[in-house]
């Protein structure tokens, strides 16, 4: 290869790879491109809670695509309340294991979970399954029950939320994966994906005091979490946030995959009968450019098994 | 053989304060904690007058044989007082190389002056004396105040040291909650104890402790006794090692009222002449004329004068905490307010063993008649629903085994709603946090402004376990407070379900099944 050869080659494969996405020809370059084909959400129905994850994140290219080989993970789901499985409260356990299987099988070092719990920590940890699930899966379970576990941080951008004591893992580890369950919830009306990002904080109670919905959007300031997998497998759909009759669950079969905390929301607030501009958290984050609130214009991967 | 008694004893002695010991510390599962509460003779007692059972019974009576039979061996063995004092000699001995004790005569009028304020304490209604006396109860607080704290801080330093190497098996714990009113009526009980054990070994025992006094009258005329056989050489070794200071090794005599049974004398006598025999073969010797005479009558009219005055104090504490209002809740189980107060001996099992932090020593929250008893404190934590530990592990029957079931519908207080401080009345701001919160939906979100959503209270179904009070954010104030029934109540059955809300129906366009 002479000089001339290698310069042409160069500012061809330049060329190609600068004009091609413009132009939205991945269809026809394949495989090298195939990353561009991710879809925004990808939507799983009528299977178990595992298949349906192993159905999800295969259209998403896999587990490997969000973690790397050696990496430490944050696998953050709902464990708020004493709520057994089928009780629509906290994320279901059969899911929370498939994700730290998928988790370790793509090579992370460590894979955490935990969440700052409503009711005793160790009663949710069990009465849920998930510290039993995941720990069989090969994760760490953690507390998080205590201020000494929380670091505080600042929030660029905020107005309200300045400064927020997050859990320490949140800050050690490389990937943030929030799996949370969809759920009513009697005052912000949803908890989703965003809502469940209290539970890496330490002071709720700041959260409550000072506009519930600006301060769960503005914490997506500080942090968003690299992958969204909401559990909508038992809903909740009426008196939520905590079990409090399992005759207002709905057994939907669904579960979402997003790496867009406000797409992921808005789909969420539609499972439950509700238009994503009522919940004022979500449109909040959109109007902060967290995410896209119009789920309409979005790639959205059906799968029905 | 005569040495096999002192190791054997010490054997016992520390295997059952460690089983008494750790169930401070919520380590063992529920079962394992219940042996070494049951095997404690004032608590067995209180639980007599609450709920007799053939257990408290046979217990009781187990004991009152044991002690006929064996002399006091209940100080030596089971006591976690007198165990803790046994530890603490055996600390001194090895500060200070000498430690000899010496034969004193019983103070007869302060025993039984502080035995008699304890039973008509008991019987007028208020258990201030024991609170402090009973000697399972006074340990119980020695955990709390002493022990906790440093195993707290070790295992909180720990657990921040092994969550590095990302080790999760201990987690942190909470502080207890001392007030300085707590502890001033502690520390003096308490420096009074060691004060006592260090200079001259059992005395507080033999002194102070009514359960010690109580058991001295029957011990005194027990069936096996500590007897001075005609080898002794007179070698006073025996009296020097005696901590009860019960041998007189110039008469030849064993106080049989005030002897422990250590059976320090039995291993330590060179020439095996004192031992433990039954009661026949004891050498009768006539004990001091003077010691077993009554109490002159200007003792006995002060006495009784005092006596008079202590039950009149109790009355008017009485008076005064039926016209308080601002008392917190008592523990579900515990029936009705005074009910609770003539019950309970302050042994904090309850507070070391509530797994979230709710029920706290208190100071004079109810009144002074009972002090220190623990109450339900909403800034701590709230009463877990689904719990019903306290109740269950409750040596004397100031809480009444209630089912998880039972204990869903005892009703301790009802919630009341400030609309002026909450953050949704006042500053049309979304919260919801006591709703979510509630265990029954007494506290329910109902629609307020827009798709602004407000708490509102049906007491009817509100069983009072401080949730919503220990969740509302607002500051200094809380928004929704606990209110306290003074006799518990029982929730309505039947309407648990708050109105459905209502929803608009949107039309949602389906996409293979999803509404998106």
């Amino acid at each position: 290869m002479d000089r001339r050869e290698f310069i042409k080659k160069c500012i061809s494969i330049a060329a190609i790879s600068t004009v091609t996405p413009l132009f939205r020809t991945k269809k026809l370059l394949g495989s090298p491109f195939e990353g561009e084909k991710n879809p925004d959400l990808v939507a799983v129905r009528n299977g178990e809670p595992d298949k349906m994850f192993d159905a999800a994140i295969k259209a998403f290219g896999g587990m490997e695509k969000f973690v790397k080989r050696g990496q430490t993970v944050v696998v953050k789901p709902n464990i708020a309340w004493n709520s057994e499985p089928d009780g629509g409260a906290c994320t279901n356990p059969i899911l929370v294991k498939r994700v730290v299987e998928h988790v370790i099988n793509a090579g992370a070092k460590k894979v955490y979970v935990f969440d700052h719990t409503c009711h005793d920590w160790e009663s949710t940890y069990k009465v849920s399954g998930i510290e039993n699930a995941a720990k069989n899966a090969g994760a760490i379970v953690v507390p998080a029950h205590k201020e000494s576990y929380f670091e505080e941080v600042r929030v660029p951008g905020a107005s309200i939320l300045k400064t927020v004591k997050v859990h320490e893992l949140i800050l050690e580890s490389d990937v943030f994966i929030n799996v949370p369950i969809l759920k009513h919830h009697g005052s912000t009306l949803m908890t989703s994906a965003m809502k469940n990002l209290m539970g890496v904080v330490w002071d709720r109670g700041f959260y409550h005091r000072n506009d519930l919905h600006g301060c769960i959007s503005e914490f997506c300031l500080y942090k968003r979490p690299d992958l969204n997998i909401l559990d909508a497998y038992y809903v909740m759909t009426n008196n939520g946030p905590m079990c409090y009759s399992k005759e207002f669950v709905s057994k939907k079969k669904m579960q979402l995959i997003s790496k867009d905390i406000i797409a992921i929301d808005a789909a969420g607030a539609k499972i439950l009968g509700r238009e994503p501009q009522d919940i004022k958290h979500v449109v909040y984050g959109s109007q902060k450019g967290l995410g896209n609130i119009d789920i309409e214009g979005l790639n959205i991967e059906r799968i029905v098994l | 053989m005569s040495r096999r008694f002192k190791r054997q004893r010490v054997f016992i002695e520390i295997f059952i304060f460690l089983l008494i010991f750790l169930s401070f510390f919520r380590i063992f599962p529920e079962y394992l904690n219940d042996v070494p509460k049951r095997i404690q003779i004032i608590p067995v007692l209180l639980r007599i007058f609450s709920s007799i059972s053939l257990l408290t019974i046979f217990t009781l009576i187990s004991f009152l044989l044991l002690t006929f039979i064996f002399g006091r061996i209940y100080c030596s063995y089971i006591c976690p007082l007198g165990a803790f004092q046994d530890g603490l000699i055996g600390f001194w001995r090895k500060v200070r190389k000498e430690v000899k004790y010496k034969y004193n005569p019983p103070m007869m009028n302060l025993k039984f002056l502080i035995l008699s304020l304890s039973i008509i304490s008991v019987i007028s209604g208020s258990l201030y004396f024991i609170i402090w006396l009973d000697p399972y109860s006074f340990f119980g607080k020695i955990v709390t105040y002493v022990f906790k704290v440093p195993f707290i801080f070790l295992n909180n330093s720990l657990d921040i040291i092994l969550r590095k190497f990302d080790f999760y098996f201990i987690s942190s714990l909470e502080y207890p909650r001392v007030h300085l009113l707590n502890l001033i009526p502690f520390i003096l009980v308490i420096g009074l104890i060691i004060f006592f054990t260090i200079k001259r070994g059992r005395l507080y025992c033999n002194s102070v402790c009514p359960l010690g006094t109580f058991l001295g009258i029957i011990s005194k005329h027990s069936l096996i006794r500590l007897s001075i056989d005609s080898n002794c050489t007179s070698c006073g070794l025996c009296e020097r090692v005696c901590k009860a200071e019960c041998i007189d090794y110039k008469n030849k005599i064993v106080d049989e009222s005030l002897c422990v049974r250590c059976f320090n004398c039995v291993s330590t006598c060179p020439v095996s002449a004192i031992n433990y025999v039954l009661y026949y073969r004891v050498k009768e010797v006539k004990l001091d004329e003077e010691k077993k005479s009554g109490i002159s009558r200007r003792k006995f009219i002060s006495y009784i004068t005092s006596l008079i005055a202590f039950t009149g104090i109790n009355l008017f504490g009485r008076k005064n905490i039926e016209t308080d209002d601002k008392i917190p809740p008592t523990p579900p189980g515990s029936g009705y307010l005074s009910r609770y107060i003539e019950k309970c001996t302050a042994c904090y099992l309850c507070v070391n063993n509530c797994p979230t932090n709710v029920l706290q020593p208190s100071i004079i929250q109810y009144g002074i008649r009972g002090s220190f008893i623990p109450h339900m404190d909403y800034k701590s934590g709230f009463c877990e629903y689904e719990c019903n530990i306290c109740s269950n592990i409750c040596p004397t029957g100031a809480l009444l085994p209630v089912s998880v079931e039972e204990k869903k519908e005892i009703q301790i207080g009802t919630s009341k709603l400030r609309k002026d401080i909450c953050v949704v009345y006042s500053e049309n701001s979304d919260c919801g946090a006591c709703a979510e919160h509630c265990p029954t939906k007494a506290v329910h979100m109902v629609p307020y402004k827009g798709l602004l959503y407000a708490p509102e209270v049906n007491n009817l179904i509100c069983v009072g376990c401080g949730a919503c009070e220990y969740a509302c954010p607002t500051n200094p104030k809380k928004a929704i407070i606990v209110q306290t029934n003074i006799v518990h109540k029982r929730i309505e059955k039947g309407i648990c379900l708050p109105p459905p809300e209502e929803k608009e129906e949107l039309e949602i366009e389906e996409v293979e099944g999803f509404p998106f």
